[in-house]
């Protein structure tokens, strides 16, 4: 995967199911830091809905818990493990040493979703977790309103309700 | 102990690393061992010390992972005496037969007793 020119006050966001805010709010073994496939805040600040963001991001991959109509939670954060932020190219199309073999669709290896209205959204993955920095959100969104559920304690080192 | 966070060292003494949401740093750590009078106590047997860039001498995370039949996974958590295993690969979750839970994230909880866990350091730059 290749790296991404990146600013370390870019905001990023990361889509998760409701079934996992427990995993990052609960007080034994929470989830404290953040892997995966992420956005730029900005590249995807008009999916406003579940239907937006489901095919804008195309959450539905095999075996996905997202649906067009459920509810949906994110979390917004920066991170000063910059470096570890990457495109995941596909080795179809990239001579990148670490690009996938292992790509298969709606995941498109070519650095955008295949947003279902056309639109070209970037994203980007984690090559491995990443610590938030102190005050990154964690939101519910019902019915497309974002309510903040929890804000990350950098000196706790994780989130609180 | 499973770490997936970011560290320094300050006086010789590693400590967790954390970049305040006003901009301001501070150096954290359990470890009454290595703290002075100039260290705040937090909360959860956390002390801490706001520092500046220029009095911590390397910046670095640290990120865990665990070979697991032979294959190399990303540690997510520790949960009691279990891992929580991680992997973006499709072929390497469905041999393993990892449960989705993300687009393209795969984990799988295992006894710590199947897997042997190791660290990888990476510096960071910060100045």
């Amino acid at each position: 995967m290749e790296n991404v020119e990146y600013i370390p006050n870019t905001i990023l966001q990361k889509v998760i199911s409701v079934g996992d805010i427990d995993n990052y709010l609960r007080d034994i073994d929470p989830y404290t830091t953040i892997g995966g496939y992420i956005a730029k805040a900005e590249d995807v600040k008009h999916l406003s809905n579940a239907s937006d963001v489901f095919d804008g991001l195309r959450l539905d991959y095999p075996g996905t818990k997202f649906t067009k109509d459920v509810d949906y939670a994110l979390i917004r954060f920066k991170t000063d493990e910059v470096s570890k932020v990457e495109i995941p190219y596909s080795n179809k199309i990239s001579d990148d040493p670490n690009a996938k073999s292992s790509i298969s669709y709606p995941l498109t290896g070519n650095g955008f979703t295949s947003a279902r209205d056309g639109s070209l959204i970037p994203e980007y993955e984690a090559s491995s977790y990443m610590k938030p920095q102190d005050g990154a959100k964690l939101y519910k969104v019902v019915n497309g309103n974002e309510e903040i559920i929890g804000v990350y304690d950098g000196t706790l080192g994780r989130f609180r309700k | 102990m499973i770490r997936n966070d970011i560290y320094c060292l300050y006086k010789g003494k590693e400590f967790r690393f954390v970049h305040k949401v006003d901009g301001t740093y501070e150096i954290v750590t359990k470890n009454k061992f290595n703290i002075d009078e100039s260290f705040d106590f937090y909360q959860n047997e956390i002390y801490r010390k706001q520092i500046e860039l220029d009095e911590i001498e390397d910046v670095y995370s640290i990120n865990s992972f665990a070979v697991y039949k032979g294959e190399i996974f990303a540690v997510s958590r520790s949960i009691g005496s279990d891992v929580e295993l991680y992997t973006s690969n499709i072929e390497l979750a469905k041999e393993n037969n990892m449960n989705q839970i993300g687009k393209s994230e795969f984990i799988k909880v295992v006894s710590k007793t199947e897997v042997e866990v190791f660290e990888e350091k990476k510096q960071l730059n910060l100045k």
